[in-house]
Protein backbone atom coordinates (compact mmCIF):
# COMPACT_ATOMS: atom_id res chain seq x y z
CA UNK A 1 0.00 0.00 0.00
CA UNK A 2 0.99 3.66 -0.26
CA UNK A 3 1.29 6.46 2.22
CA UNK A 4 1.39 10.22 1.83
CA UNK A 5 4.35 12.28 3.09
CA UNK A 6 3.74 15.96 3.69
CA UNK A 7 6.83 17.11 1.83
CA UNK A 8 8.11 17.56 -1.69
CA UNK A 9 10.51 15.03 -3.14
CA UNK A 10 12.69 17.92 -4.32
CA UNK A 11 12.51 21.54 -3.21
CA UNK A 12 10.69 23.86 -5.63
CA UNK A 13 11.38 27.57 -5.86
CA UNK A 14 9.48 29.41 -8.60
CA UNK A 15 11.23 32.68 -9.50
CA UNK A 16 9.08 33.65 -12.49
CA UNK A 17 5.48 32.32 -12.52
CA UNK A 18 4.65 31.05 -16.03
CA UNK A 19 1.05 29.83 -16.56
CA UNK A 20 1.79 28.37 -20.01
CA UNK A 21 4.66 26.27 -18.67
CA UNK A 22 2.54 25.32 -15.65
CA UNK A 23 -0.15 23.97 -17.97
CA UNK A 24 2.38 21.74 -19.75
CA UNK A 25 3.79 20.53 -16.43
CA UNK A 26 0.33 19.72 -15.07
CA UNK A 27 -0.38 17.68 -18.21
CA UNK A 28 2.95 15.93 -17.84
CA UNK A 29 1.88 15.01 -14.29
CA UNK A 30 -1.74 13.95 -14.68
CA UNK A 31 -2.34 13.83 -18.43
CA UNK A 32 -2.80 10.78 -20.68
CA UNK A 33 0.95 10.16 -21.06
CA UNK A 34 1.87 11.67 -17.73
CA UNK A 35 3.64 10.46 -14.62
CA UNK A 36 0.50 9.20 -12.92
CA UNK A 37 -0.51 7.06 -15.91
CA UNK A 38 3.04 5.70 -16.20
CA UNK A 39 3.16 4.87 -12.49
CA UNK A 40 -0.06 2.86 -12.81
CA UNK A 41 1.43 0.93 -15.75
CA UNK A 42 4.57 0.08 -13.77
CA UNK A 43 2.54 -1.03 -10.79
CA UNK A 44 0.30 -3.26 -12.90
CA UNK A 45 3.05 -4.79 -15.04
CA UNK A 46 4.89 -5.98 -11.94
CA UNK A 47 2.12 -8.48 -11.18
CA UNK A 48 3.05 -10.59 -14.19
CA UNK A 49 6.77 -10.15 -13.80
CA UNK A 50 8.73 -13.40 -13.31
CA UNK A 51 11.83 -11.93 -11.60
CA UNK A 52 11.81 -10.71 -8.02
CA UNK A 53 14.32 -7.94 -8.54
CA UNK A 54 12.34 -6.60 -11.53
CA UNK A 55 9.12 -6.75 -9.49
CA UNK A 56 11.02 -4.76 -6.87
CA UNK A 57 12.26 -2.10 -9.23
CA UNK A 58 8.88 -1.73 -10.97
CA UNK A 59 7.38 -1.24 -7.52
CA UNK A 60 9.96 1.39 -6.63
CA UNK A 61 9.78 3.25 -9.96
CA UNK A 62 5.98 3.24 -9.86
CA UNK A 63 6.13 4.54 -6.31
CA UNK A 64 8.66 7.21 -7.19
CA UNK A 65 6.57 8.49 -10.13
CA UNK B 1 -2.08 -18.80 10.48
CA UNK B 2 1.72 -18.68 10.35
CA UNK B 3 3.71 -16.50 12.74
CA UNK B 4 4.58 -14.22 9.86
CA UNK B 5 0.92 -13.73 8.98
CA UNK B 6 0.07 -13.11 12.62
CA UNK B 7 2.75 -10.46 13.09
CA UNK B 8 1.75 -8.82 9.80
CA UNK B 9 -1.90 -8.82 10.86
CA UNK B 10 -0.95 -6.86 13.97
CA UNK B 11 0.62 -4.15 11.84
CA UNK B 12 -2.42 -4.14 9.55
CA UNK B 13 -4.85 -3.84 12.46
CA UNK B 14 -2.89 -0.91 13.91
CA UNK B 15 -2.60 0.80 10.54
CA UNK B 16 -6.32 0.46 9.92
CA UNK B 17 -7.16 1.89 13.34
CA UNK B 18 -4.70 4.76 12.82
CA UNK B 19 -6.06 5.56 9.35
CA UNK B 20 -9.62 5.67 10.66
CA UNK B 21 -8.67 7.75 13.69
CA UNK B 22 -6.76 10.15 11.42
CA UNK B 23 -9.87 10.70 9.29
CA UNK B 24 -11.80 11.62 12.44
CA UNK B 25 -8.99 13.78 13.82
CA UNK B 26 -8.76 15.74 10.56
CA UNK B 27 -12.08 17.35 11.50
CA UNK B 28 -11.87 16.94 15.31
CA UNK B 29 -8.26 17.98 16.09
CA UNK B 30 -8.86 18.56 19.81
CA UNK B 31 -10.81 15.43 20.66
CA UNK B 32 -8.83 13.96 23.55
CA UNK B 33 -10.39 10.52 23.30
CA UNK B 34 -9.42 10.27 19.64
CA UNK B 35 -5.92 11.59 20.38
CA UNK B 36 -5.46 8.98 23.11
CA UNK B 37 -6.74 6.28 20.77
CA UNK B 38 -4.29 7.39 18.10
CA UNK B 39 -1.38 7.51 20.53
CA UNK B 40 -2.12 4.04 21.90
CA UNK B 41 -2.30 2.47 18.45
CA UNK B 42 0.79 4.34 17.28
CA UNK B 43 2.78 2.72 20.09
CA UNK B 44 1.26 -0.68 19.34
CA UNK B 45 2.12 -0.21 15.67
CA UNK B 46 5.75 0.60 16.42
CA UNK B 47 6.10 -2.58 18.48
CA UNK B 48 4.33 -4.63 15.80
CA UNK B 49 6.54 -3.25 13.00
CA UNK B 50 9.70 -3.93 15.02
CA UNK B 51 8.57 -7.50 15.71
CA UNK B 52 7.75 -8.13 12.05
CA UNK B 53 10.73 -6.48 10.37
CA UNK B 54 13.32 -7.99 12.70
CA UNK B 55 12.21 -11.48 11.57
CA UNK B 56 10.69 -11.18 8.12
CA UNK B 57 12.37 -8.22 6.47
CA UNK B 58 11.32 -4.70 5.54
CA UNK B 59 7.77 -3.42 5.07
CA UNK B 60 9.12 -0.22 3.52
CA UNK B 61 12.66 0.07 2.16
CA UNK B 62 13.62 2.43 4.98
CA UNK B 63 13.20 -0.56 7.33
CA UNK B 64 16.66 -1.62 6.04
CA UNK B 65 18.51 -3.24 8.95
CA UNK B 66 21.99 -1.95 8.06
CA UNK B 67 23.24 -5.44 7.21
CA UNK B 68 25.40 -6.56 4.26
CA UNK B 69 22.45 -7.51 2.01
CA UNK B 70 19.58 -5.54 0.43
CA UNK B 71 16.57 -7.84 0.93
CA UNK B 72 13.87 -5.38 -0.13
CA UNK B 73 13.09 -7.11 -3.45
CA UNK B 74 12.72 -10.56 -1.88
CA UNK B 75 9.27 -12.20 -1.92
CA UNK B 76 6.71 -12.99 -0.99
CA UNK B 77 5.02 -9.88 -2.31
CA UNK B 78 1.66 -9.08 -0.74
CA UNK B 79 -0.26 -10.60 -3.67
CA UNK B 80 1.70 -13.86 -3.71
CA UNK B 81 0.91 -17.08 -1.93
CA UNK B 82 3.70 -18.33 0.30
CA UNK B 83 4.42 -21.33 -1.94
CA UNK B 84 4.93 -19.38 -5.18
CA UNK B 85 7.37 -16.89 -3.69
Amino acid sequence: MWTYSKKLQYPVKIKNPNPAAAKIIMTQLGGPDGELAASMRYLHQRYSCPYGEVTGILTDIGTEE
Amino acid sequence: MSEREMLLKRVQVCDFALMDAALFLDTHPENQMALDFYKKHLEMRKAAVDAYTSKYGPLVHTDYDGGPYWNWVEGPWPWQHQEEA
